[in-house]
């Protein structure tokens, strides 16, 4: 299959763990549109940033939970730029699809989109052309009924190696039209409009396009609605629905928000270096997850390595050792007074904690193993906060 | 297949194929009483001009217009070759006894029309360079596609098609506005409602069962608010039209091929004949173009070298990969077993070293002429470092029966 796709553009290979752990995890949402999206961005955003951090190390992923069971599209950063991922699984690629509000949402838009093509059977993935912004307001047809900007494979750049060389080249090209602002929506409204919203089909076409990417632009007011749709029964975070597998990262398989250590490496040395320090030289894996509280980003660094084996006891031959630890994004700032970071066990028994004192910028746990088949959870407490992550070994 | 000399015959005769083989050229006498008109006008013209100057009538006249039929046929007649080439570059790659050359011509050249409309045609020397690339890809996709529409299931085949692909299907079968819609509704409903919960799978995906079916056809009476005339459906109504549409789209990928290369019946000779164009080649736009041809021909040979100093400059593991690759033709897969390489490995070195070489060019016309690397210049860089490529690489003796 491979050799149909021209060596100008980008076939990677879908690792079966990873495209069966983002539908295992997609199963959280209630429509099978939401499930689609979410298997589709997740894998693209994995799969892309990962190959491209080779050669662009400053590459991020624009988390933004959530968007999927509204919109599809997802977005990488790269300097400047933000390239937004278009991922289908129609074979034909005979047209590119855009929804609108990754063009006229002026926090969202894209400078570039790149049409990505997901094959669950043949496990392949295949970007196949892109386009700037402008090229796209140039070309695209838009069709009010869906409010997406359609545009014909042949208006697409279809050499995407050129996307690369460019940003290696002229970083900093023109690539936008003028994004008219949007209006503020008032609080009222925005209350109004959640309300409205919460029992329609599809959302993002019920109410005026200026209306809904003002509302959906903002975070809270997406995380409210989203809360709104699924019931309170089920809130939107739970990951505690889908642990993360640790036996998975091994195989450098991780669920989406766990980022490398690198990743923070250009916004702050120091804190990649204490990152670092952190873990021992033995050849560990480690992951850092952003966690949102309500005031402010944590973030939160796991890592993990085989035990020591003992040849007496073959039971813990699949023994890991854990290490977490709890720190500010940057370093001038402080954790909060008198949070608490506690390790449970998989029926919500403590085992664990730490509190933090005055002026802490990272707490830890004492290293603990876990043996295969284990489960824990980690919880961050904060006034009325709680995150909490579950973890399979 | 001979090489077609004369000017006439350039944009006037097409490739006829027989056992599969590329035989002979038949002239379409239209466009040979265009051409001979038009080169009576301006004797002094040279290949190249005339490409330019059909491409210029093909902006300059409204859609659906004779002269933009004519102009496209010319077009069509000139680029036989470049078609005929593009697609033997890609097809013998797959090794299939099924596939025919003949059809995958058929299928590249009937993508013109589509090629012309997104060309851009403020350069327009760069063409040929461009429809190779195109031809290439378009067969590429149909090849890709053809594979998968033979081991997916109705259900499957309709989960993994695009919303364009539906409407080009049932376009191609005539049907009217209304059906269209009503197929196009049941077709989201499907694709928005239905999965297998147990994997992502798609090929032999189960039909829906009773509870989607349920969500289909509230979902596709949701959509219909926006579509007035379109009347409700029975969960059994929805299911014989979706299968329908998969029959459809099915149908749709083996062509019965509606090339270019066959002539279309509602086109009278009549009205081709009062409204030929061809006759008003200016002395101006002859001088102008020649300047533009001597112009491009002297960056062409500083790109070359350019190009040369850049896959000298490669390292030698990379330049055995693009010989393999352009010289001998080799897949990918051929590549990795004769390097012991696993296939990624191989696909990916081979596009680092094209990009490399794409980097070298971009930099070159940054220095040489002031062209700044930007997006706007990617295709067609592209095209014509593919066709400098193909031809650096070209082997010395092309197969007898080729040429």
């Amino acid at each position: 299959m491979n050799q149909l796709i021209p060596i100008t553009q980008l076939a990677l290979p879908i690792p079966a763990a990873m495209g069966d752990l983002a539908w295992q995890q997609a199963q959280v949402y209630p429509t099978s549109e939401a499930r689609w999206n979410f298997y589709l961005n997740q894998i693209a955003t994995q799969l892309l940033s990962e190959y491209l951090q080779a050669d662009f190390p400053q590459i991020r992923v624009w988390a933004e939970p959530n968007i999927w069971q509204f919109v599809s599209g997802s977005v990488l950063q790269l300097n400047q730029k933000r390239i937004v991922l278009l991922p289908s699984r129609a074979i034909d690629n005979s047209e590119l699809v855009i929804p609108q509000e990754w063009l006229d949402i002026p926090d969202w838009a894209g400078d570039y989109f790149i049409a990505v093509q997901i094959d669950p059977d043949a496990e392949i993935l295949h970007c196949w052309g892109y386009l700037t912004h402008q090229m796209v307001k140039a070309r695209a047809k838009y069709d009010p009924r869906d409010r997406t900007y359609n545009l014909d494979a042949h208006n697409l750049i279809s050499d995407v190696s050129g996307l690369w060389a460019i940003q290696a080249l002229n970083p900093t090209e023109v690539t936008q039209t003028a994004i008219a602002p949007l209006a503020t929506v008032a609080a009222v409204q925005a209350e109004n409009l959640c309300q409205r919203l919460a029992t329609a089909a599809n959302p993002r076409l019920e109410i005026p396009f200026a209306l809904w990417g003002a509302s959906i632009a903002d975070r809270q007011w997406r995380q409210q609605l989203a809360q709104l749709r699924q019931g309170e029964t089920a809130p939107v975070i739970d990951r505690t629905l889908t642990p993360n597998r640790l036996g998975e990262w091994l195989q450098n398989v991780f669920a989406s928000g766990w980022q490398a250590v690198e990743d923070f490496v250009s916004e702050d040395g120091e804190l990649a270096f204490a990152l670092r320090q952190t873990a021992a030289a033995t050849p560990s894996i480690r992951r850092v997850k952003a966690l949102e509280l309500a005031d402010r980003v944590l973030l939160l660094l796991v890592s993990i390595e085989p035990a020591a084996t003992d040849p007496a006891d073959p039971s813990l031959e699949d023994r890991l050792t854990i290490q977490v630890q709890l720190r500010t994004i940057d370093r001038n700032s402080t954790l909060p007074p008198a949070l608490t970071l506690s390790l449970l066990s998989i029926d919500d028994e403590l085992v664990r904690s730490v509190v933090t004192r005055d002026r802490d910028n990272a707490i830890q746990l004492p290293r603990f193993r876990s043996n295969s088949g284990t489960g824990f959870k980690l919880q961050v407490q904060s006034g009325s906060t709680t995150i909490c992550e579950s973890f399979l070994v | 297949m001979r090489q077609r000399k004369d000017l006439i015959e350039i944009f006037s005769a097409f490739l006829q194929f027989e056992s599969d083989r590329p035989t002979l050229w038949a002239i379409d006498p239209r466009l040979h009483r265009g051409m001979v008109r038009s080169i009576a006008a301006e004797p002094r013209g040279s290949e190249d001009f005339w490409g330019v100057y059909w491409l210029r009538q093909y902006a300059g006249h409204p859609p659906e217009s004779p002269a933009l039929r004519q102009s496209i046929g010319h077009l069509a007649a000139y680029l036989q070759e470049t078609c005929f080439w593009s697609v033997n570059r890609v097809v013998p790659r797959m090794g299939s006894v099924q596939i025919k050359l003949s059809d995958c011509f058929q299928v590249a050249i009937a993508d013109l029309p589509k090629l012309l409309q997104a060309f851009d045609t403020s350069k327009p020397t760069g063409l040929k360079a461009y429809a190779n690339t195109v031809f290439g890809n378009c067969v590429r996709d149909y090849l890709r596609q053809r594979k998968e529409v033979d081991v997916c299931s109705d259900w499957g085949l309709l989960h993994k098609i695009s919303r364009k692909r539906l409407l080009d299907a049932l376009a191609a079968n005539n049907f009217d506005s209304v059906t269209c819609d009503r197929y196009y509704l049941a077709w989201k409903a499907l694709t928005t409602n239905h999965h297998s919960e147990p994997s992502s799978k798609l090929r032999k995906i189960s039909a829906p069962n009773a509870k989607t079916w349920q969500l289909i056809e509230q979902s596709f009476d949701r959509e219909r608010r926006d579509f007035p005339h379109v009347n409700a459906a029975t969960v059994k109504e929805l299911e014989k039209c979706l299968l329908d549409a998969a029959r459809k789209v099915r149908n749709y990928l083996y062509p019965t091929v509606n090339s270019l290369n066959i002539k279309k019946s509602n086109d009278t000779d009549a009205d081709w004949v009062s409204d030929l164009v061809g006759s008003d080649a200016s002395p101006m736009e002859y001088l102008e173009e020649q300047e533009n041809i001597t112009e491009r021909q002297t960056q062409q040979q500083q790109m070359v070298a350019a190009l040369n100093q850049a896959i000298a400059n490669l390292d030698p593991a990379a330049r055995q990969l693009l010989t393999l690759y352009y010289q001998d033709r080799a897949t990918q897969q051929q590549i990795a077993q004769q390097l012991d390489l696993p296939q990624y490995t191989v696909s990916r070195k081979l596009s680092k070293a094209r990009e490399t070489l794409l980097k070298a060019v971009l930099t070159w016309g940054q220095t040489t002429s002031h062209i700044s690397p930007t997006s706007d210049v990617i295709t067609g860089i592209s095209a014509l470092l593919e066709e400098w490529l193909e031809s650096f690489y070209a082997p010395v003796d092309r197969p007898p029966e080729l040429s």
